[in-house]
């Protein structure tokens, strides 16, 4: 039987990060939470498809929730991270050159009222608070490194192509967080 | 005390450290245990200098849950004016213990002095003392005392039989502990010592409406010209259809006799009706009470309909304002939250509230606070529910 407790909640900056997390997750059981479901949900739709998710009849483990851009994606988890001590989460975010880590920090302290980020690597941090919610920053950006790595834009063509990109990128790179990233989303689960 | 801008509280229930800035109109949200009546009551007793007859159970230690576990003390402190609650003698801060001393004794001789001749009280007092110990809640002016027994289960018998000896009695009692407690040890032990404040004085106007109230207080059927604001009030909200009178007994309807020329009234008394139209009468009773006071309610959602829960909050906007009303509540509703949210239109009432979500994280009770800007962002922007999951 499905601990509830030990349910992740994976928030990612974009479809692009969505999809990736369900390529390094194949097999597995999870729900995917896209852009389009949560906005045609209705008024507490976020904590409708959250609430669903923990129900104990819910066998998937993960639930990835398409955030729709990095402030949102900050934003929710910052309010979540206190309101919501139930879950484990994963947080995955373009890099951008540390802009998005300032963001963090800055949303963060306005938010919870305090610093919660630990340093691990240049690309993974992880919260203060016993749980370690891990929080990934990919440099310069999933669509840059892509790119860099493939000589493919996974933001041309339809879902299935970019899948395709993102699958090649994951057969084709050594980037140094793809491994922490698997692990961080696998283990999530045990602590 | 009209107005309460500063409320800090320490070691109160559940509450070990609790800061906050209140504003007119104050709303805590947040699962169940996590200390949202516990702020009701703070303020309550912060105002009131004592606690409501409700929360003493004689005979029991759960007073003694007033301090939180572990702690010696608690502290409400409003508007720089501070009232501890000590949860034993032995806790009393070194530097009041005169004047607890003093109160007591003074509490004991207004009970004890026409019961008992002066030269047995000591005796008395010696027995009472050995038996009890206090929770007390010391305030700038007062001192109240709530006893319980130093051991569980209290020995009725064995008490009443050593007060008789002191006193002389030629009674002898065949009654079982049980019955003790509630005949005769009410007249020799004295079962609170509230000293000299009381609940109804008028400079310190806080109506705290309890679920119970809610349902049960009918105080409001007592005066004609308040019932005339209730009628009044509910016919301009259109709140109760077919409505003609409120009286001190029953609610007057208006009923279809089937001709034009005739109008039959129909009355029907306030116990007939159901649980949510007397939440609504006592809600807008102990609102227009509360005038240049401070008003607690419990859960104001719980018996109203939601469709009332728009006028509910349109009315605490514009009677906290025009009566001068401190308002706190606490709330476990989306719907209430979403209404309160939406009210706000000018910089005023946008200012005018706070919404404080409690939440326990590892054991500690915290506050979060939303202003309206930002429970906004949070409900309609991020589609997230500031109550917590």
């Amino acid at each position: 039987m499905v601990e509830p407790s030990k349910k992740v909640v994976i928030l990612c900056e974009g479809q692009h990060e969505c999809f990736l997390v369900q390529k390094l997750l194949e097999g597995q059981p999870f729900e995917y939470a896209s852009k389009k479901k949560i906005q045609d949900t209705p008024r507490d739709g976020e904590i409708k498809i959250i609430k669903e998710f923990h129900r104990p009849r819910n066998n998937s483990k993960f639930l990835i929730k398409d955030e729709d851009g990095k402030d949102k994606c900050i934003k929710t988890f910052c309010e979540l991270y206190t309101n919501c001590t139930l879950y484990n989460f994963v947080v995955i975010l373009d890099a951008d050159r540390k802009r998005t880590l300032r963001k963090f920090r800055k949303t963060a302290k306005y938010i919870t009222k305090m610093d919660i980020l630990d340093k691990i690597e240049d690309y993974k941090f992880v919260t203060k608070d016993e749980k370690k919610h891990p929080v990934f920053f990919i440099s310069p950006s999933l669509e840059g490194i892509v790119k860099d790595t493939t000589n493919e834009n996974v933001d041309n063509g339809k879902q299935d192509e970019q899948k395709r990109k993102l699958e090649k990128f994951l057969e084709e790179s050594n980037a140094p967080w793809i491994d922490p990233l698997y692990s961080a989303l696998t283990s999530a689960r045990s602590f | 005390m009209a107005y309460i801008s500063q409320l800090r509280i320490r070691n109160f229930g559940p509450l070990e450290e609790f800061d906050y800035n209140p504003t007119r109109i104050n709303v805590f949200v947040g699962r169940n245990n996590t200390g949202k009546t516990t702020i009701l009551r703070a303020v309550d007793l912060a105002v009131h200098g004592n606690i409501e007859d409700s929360w003493y159970f004689p005979f029991s230690w759960s007073i003694r849950n007033i301090v939180k576990k572990g702690k010696k003390n608690a502290i409400i402190e409003t508007n720089n004016e501070e009232t501890y609650i000590f949860e034993s003698m032995d806790t009393v801060r070194e530097d009041l213990q005169e004047l607890v001393n003093s109160k007591l004794g003074q509490a004991l001789d207004r009970f004890f002095e026409k019961k008992i001749p002066a030269e047995r009280r000591i005796d008395v007092y010696s027995l009472y003392l050995d038996n009890f110990d206090f929770a007390m809640i010391v305030s700038k002016n007062n001192v109240s005392f709530y006893p319980y027994p130093k051991e569980l289960p209290f020995d009725a018998k064995k008490y009443h039989e050593s007060f008789s000896d002191i006193v002389g009695s030629t009674k002898t009692t065949q009654r079982s502990n049980d019955q003790l407690r509630h005949r005769s040890l009410m007249e020799i032990i004295p079962l609170s010592l509230m000293s000299e404040v009381s609940r109804d004085d008028e400079n310190n106007n806080v109506n705290y409406l309890t679920h119970y109230n809610k349902i049960q207080d009918q105080e409001f059927t007592q005066n004609e010209i308040e019932l005339r604001k209730l009628e009044e009030y509910i016919k301009e909200n259109h709140l109760v259809n077919k409505l003609d009178r409120l009286t001190t007994h029953n609610v007057m309807y208006i009923k279809d006799s089937g001709r034009h020329d005739k109008i039959d009234i129909e009355p029907i008394p306030y116990n007939m009706h159901g649980d949510g139209f007397l939440a609504l009468l006592n809600t807008l009773h102990y609102l227009l009470k509360s005038e240049g006071g401070i008003l607690l309610i419990e859960e104001p959602e719980n018996h109203l309909h939601p469709a009332y829960l728009e006028v509910f909050v349109r009315t605490i906007f514009e009677y906290s304002r025009k009566l001068n009303v401190q308002v706190f509540m606490t709330s476990h509703s989306y719907d209430l939250i979403e209404e309160i949210l939406d009210y706000p239109e000018t910089d005023e009432e946008m200012q005018a509230v706070c919404i404080t979500r409690l939440q326990r994280l590892d054991g500690t009770i915290m506050g979060y606070n939303y202003s309206v800007e930002r429970g906004r962002e949070v409900l309609n922007d991020l589609k997230l529910d500031l109550r917590g999951i």
